[in-house]
């Protein structure tokens, strides 16, 4: 091989493009796969809602009432069995010591029967309040300690019990959860109107051998029925049934349906194969132009001893397929190295069906290696022989210049982009993993506690390093206990997050009051009658200006008059996306949960938790000591490491493949105009003034691109900033940084490939032989 | 003018080391008309590069009329010799993308010299040259004789005392040739000193000189 680089540039750029797209099939192959495990799959059905308005509109849904299994099942001989099924919101459990978002759903028995689901060990959960978990949460959760028969606490529905574990199942199906919760506990915490609430899936079984049509028939009864019952309303029920195979991926839309890929996110995975490879596809096109010079003694042989057009022309496109085949191999071993280093749960690295999987990466690229080889061969095999062999032709300036020139202008602003919409996610998450500005993380501790905390309150108080001690039911940055509030005893409640807390606390946190002031000091045991609320709640209820709201009374939990004793700026206090939800605090001892410590000045967590665990053995020497760092506690929350690795990897593999692109083009350009360049030098060109010539061009591509990509940029980089609600703005330092390096490699790199073909002796070039 | 003294050039390829030139000893006078002559690979073009300062040698001394070359810097020889010599080359090398009118100014721009002086001296070689009317032609629209007389109307443009030529004619048919020679001994006969490497008799004769090589070695 006589170019080493340019072989190298291709199967590297190919190779290090190869393992994300093969990743994206892989999710895409996966998507099709996510319910392929149930026992029964042609006979298990999952029911659809249509609901027709009065206006002719239909919606469609994925859930349907939760009486309808129970119906079907009773009702309908064609029906084996049904079970609902209900997706809760996420729960935020908590073991002794741990404390983590849990995504739950609520089975029947019969569900394990119609699904399989099996247990590792323990029972089917039936009664109120009783859960199993997967096997992953067990082990977050409880380690290697045996899981059954312990409990898990929420802070609305109370306690639960672990009755069993689930062996690991296929994560990309749409049952996806982390706890499956007894039905009856559903039905318990659930007042709702349950007939005409679309609030489950149905899912049924219908007898082996049976005709469809009877089913068809039992859900056409059942709509008339439901219809009938909700004559007054103006919306009409259909139901139809969707064989629970079809259901991933969804090739309609349909309302609730919860973890089911869609044809279009399949898109967007595609399209992102797609995406990186076709970057690395242009330096191939690039490269294999600027070597144009060197193949066409080649084709030009080849043509005189009798090679036809299209005979070249495969020739060339065998090797950029056999190019991309190499890449390929490259990029697999790449996958599988990644494999081990990248854990992220939205991820998939196993497929079922490993030879549609690989039938799909050999697919692609022989696909890659067409649409890489086409182009230049089309230009390679229309050489002239007899020119070629004279030597008086020069390398392909083919078509345009500016197709080529804008392949370069697409790379460099591709890589700007995405480098600046990671930069954004970067500091965003940076910004949510140090924020001080909603409430006040630094030199706060927190000590889990329960029963009579006081003496303990009482000992830790008088360390020398503790500045304040506050209490509050649960920390800022999580999930919260919600309340209900109205203005007035008869008006209509509405939800609020409420927390439990102290002044101590509130001081602790460094909230910024409008109107009114702090709780008052209390060390009572029983809750007290002043509140203090964020501005949305007073919007939310219509309470009028800050100011007016002091001293107002509202309705706490329906029959509780409180007061209103001060009210704080909205702020976040717990996810950045979502705009500012209405807050009430409380005095409430018997909810205080949490003693959160502020030290007066910075000091090593580690000795801090020394101290505070000999004060903690004194008291409860038999329960474990939980203790948290709260700025790292909320660090780690906040920011995703993992993920930010990941994109960050993807962006330099873009911004390689792209830098290579502009080395393809210079070497072509300056190949081209080697020639040239010996005559400037033997006319008395200095090195810097061919330097200069020769690179002014690039710097014009380079300028477009930056014109191009500072307002596309900016406008990726506030259009992902404005998902947060709380944000940080534009980090425009940063991404005027990240410009300058990409524009300061790129411009460098032009600099030395010049620079290398002004500097070689001009006689080499100029030799006429 | 010129003053080669053992000047030897060689490569190395694996142990062997083959000569190009070998104790080469040259003499050059101000205005001599020299053609080089010699079978084909017997170092006729190394020589006239090592001349021109386009090659370096490994062994020797070069002087250029009063400065030692073997001690300039790249730099200084690169001014050196774009103050005093000219090239013409077999095959032209004209800048395709120039015009017959630029591919002449080239030189000067690199001489930093005036944009209004730079017009009038390339008008001037137009004139003398006849090709005034073929000024904003691109050089593949010349024919080879058209094409070689730019190549020495650039060689001439900046006023080299010396012209070094690797086979002018190579490439032109024999009238063309004979034109072109004739403009040599002209310029010759202005004072220009020239240095042509050649194969054909009839050329040599042109000059006041011949030196023969084989083998890298002066053979006389």
């Amino acid at each position: 091989m006589k170019h080493k680089l340019f072989s190298f540039i291709n199967i590297a750029g190919l190779g290090i493009a190869i393992p994300f797209s093969l990743l994206c099939l892989t999710q895409v192959v996966v998507v099709f796969e996510a319910d392929n495990f149930h026992p029964s799959p042609d006979r298990t059905y999952r029911i659809i809602t249509d609901i027709k308005e009065a206006n002719a509109s239909t919606t469609k849904y994925a859930t349907s009432p939760f009486a309808l299994a129970d119906n079907l099942k009773t009702n309908y001989p064609v029906v084996e069995n049904a079970t609902p099924v209900v997706r809760g919101s996420t729960w935020e459990l908590t073991s002794n010591i741990k404390k983590i978002n849990v995504n739950p759903i609520y089975v029947e028995p019969s569900f394990f029967e119609i699904f399989s689901f099996p247990l590792e060990k323990g029972t089917l959960p039936e009664l109120p309040n009783t859960l199993v978990i997967t096997h992953g949460m067990a082990e977050t959760f409880f380690g290697t300690e045996d899981p059954v028969g312990k409990t898990l606490t929420h802070h609305d529905y109370g306690t639960f019990t672990v009755t069993g574990v689930l062996k690991p199942y296929k994560r990309g199906t749409h049952f996806r959860s982390d706890a499956m919760v007894s039905m009856r506990s559903f039905k318990l915490f659930s007042k709702d109107n349950l007939k005409k609430d679309l609030s489950a899936f149905t899912y049924v079984l219908i007898k082996e051998n049976s005709d469809k049509k009877d089913l068809d028939a039992a859900l056409a009864m059942s709509a008339a029925n439901t219809n009938k019952e909700i004559a007054q309303s103006k919306e009409t029920f259909h139901y139809r049934k969707q064989l629970v195979t079809d259901i991933s991926p969804a090739y309609e839309k349909l309302q609730n349906n919860s973890y089911v890929e869609s044809y279009s996110d399949i898109a967007v995975n595609l399209g992102m194969a797609l995406a990186i490879i076709l970057l690395a596809a242009f330096n191939y096109i690039n490269l294999t132009l600027a070597r144009s010079l060197s193949r066409a003694k080649e084709v030009g042989i080849r043509k005189v001893t009798g090679a036809l057009r299209y005979q070249l022309i495969s020739q060339f496109v065998c090797e950029a397929v056999l190019i991309s085949f190499l890449a390929l191999i490259a990029g697999y071993f790449i996958l599988n190295l990644m494999k081990q280093f990248i854990h992220l749960h939205w991820i998939t690295w196993e497929v079922d069906n490993n030879i549609a999987l690989w039938i799909v990466f050999i697919l692609f690229t022989i696909f890659i290696g067409i649409v890489a080889g086409f182009f230049p061969a089309r230009i390679l095999s229309g050489f002239q022989p007899v020119k070629v062999l004279k030597g008086t032709i020069s390398p392909v300036s083919f078509g345009k210049m500016g197709f080529r020139k804008s392949l370069v202008v697409i790379q460099l602003v591709a890589t700007c982009c995405f480098v600046f919409l990671i930069g954004t996610m970067f500091s965003q998450f940076e910004y949510m993993a140090t924020d001080n500005e909603n409430f006040n993380r630094k030199n706060i501790y927190n000590i889990s506690v329960a029963g009579n905390y006081k003496p303990l309150q009482n000992d830790i108080a008088v360390n020398k390093n503790v500045e304040r001690i506050g209490l509050v039911s649960t920390p800022f940055g999580g999930t919260s206990a919600t309340c209900v509030i109205k203005k007035d005893n008869i008006g209509e409640n509405s939800i609020a997050n409420y927390y439990a807390a102290n002044a101590d606390f509130i001081a602790n946190m460094n909230l910024n009051f409008v109107a009114g002031k702090n709780l008052p000091e209390s060390i009572s045991d029983s809750a007290s009658n002043f509140v203090v609320v964020n501005e949305q709640t007073l919007y939310m209820m219509g309470l009028g200006t800050p100011q007016e709201a002091i001293g107002k009374p509202i309705f706490l939990n329906n029959d509780k008059m409180v007061i209103i004793q001060g009210v704080v700026k909205n702020f976040c206090y717990s996810i950045y996306q979502f705009a500012t939800q209405p807050l009430v605090m409380q005095y409430d001892p018997a909810q205080f949960h949490v003693l959160s410590i502020k030290t007066k000045n910075d000091l090593h967590a580690k000795d801090l938790k020394a101290d505070m665990q000999l004060i903690w053995k004194k008291y409860y020497p038999y329960e474990e000591f939980s203790f948290s760092d709260y700025e790292k506690e909320l660090y780690n929350r906040y920011y995703p490491g993992a993920d930010m690795q990941f994109m960050g990897m993807i962006s330099f593999v873009v911004f390689i493949i792209s830098i290579m692109g502009l080395i393809g083009m210079v070497t072509y350009n300056t190949e081209k105009r080697l020639k040239e360049i010996g005559i400037r030098k033997v006319m008395g060109a200095s090195v810097s003034v061919i330097v200069k010539e020769l690179s002014v061009g690039f710097l014009k591509l380079i300028i477009i691109s930056g014109a191009i990509c500072i307002p596309l940029g900016y406008l990726v980089s506030s259009s992902v900033i404005n998902v947060f609600a709380f944000n940080d703005g534009v980090n425009f330092k940063l991404l005027v940084i990240l410009f300058c390096v990409i524009f300061f490699i790129a411009l460098a790199t032009v600099v030395i490939k010049t620079a290398a073909a002004a500097i070689a002796n001009p006689v080499r070039s100029l030799r006429t032989e | 003018m010129i003053d080669l003294k053992g000047i030897y050039k060689w490569v190395n390829t694996g142990n062997n080391r083959t000569f190009l030139l070998k104790d080469v000893n040259l003499h050059i006078k101000e205005g001599e008309f020299i053609s080089i002559m010699g079978p084909s690979g017997s170092g006729k073009s190394t020589l006239l590069n090592v001349i021109g300062m386009l090659d370096e040698f490994n062994e020797g001394e070069y002087n250029f009329l009063h400065e030692s070359v073997h001690k300039l810097k790249e730099k200084q020889r690169t001014s050196l010799y774009k103050q005093y010599i000219g090239f013409v080359f077999q095959a032209y090398h004209l800048i395709d993308e120039l015009t017959v009118y630029e591919n002449i100014e080239t030189p000067l721009i690199y001489q930093n010299v005036k944009t209004s002086e730079r017009k009038a001296m390339v008008a001037d070689i137009l004139d003398r040259f006849n090709i005034v009317g073929k000024k904003n032609l691109f050089p593949t629209q010349l024919s080879g004789g058209q094409q070689q007389l730019v190549g020495i109307a650039r060689a001439l443009i900046a006023k080299p005392k010396l012209l070094l030529a690797d086979e002018p004619t190579g490439n032109l048919n024999s009238k063309q040739g004979e034109e072109i020679m004739n403009l040599f001994k002209e310029l010759n006969n202005e004072g220009v000193a020239i240095i042509q490497v050649t194969h054909s008799e009839k050329n040599a004769s042109y000059g006041s000189r011949i030196i023969n090589l084989l083998d890298g070695m002066i053979v006389n």
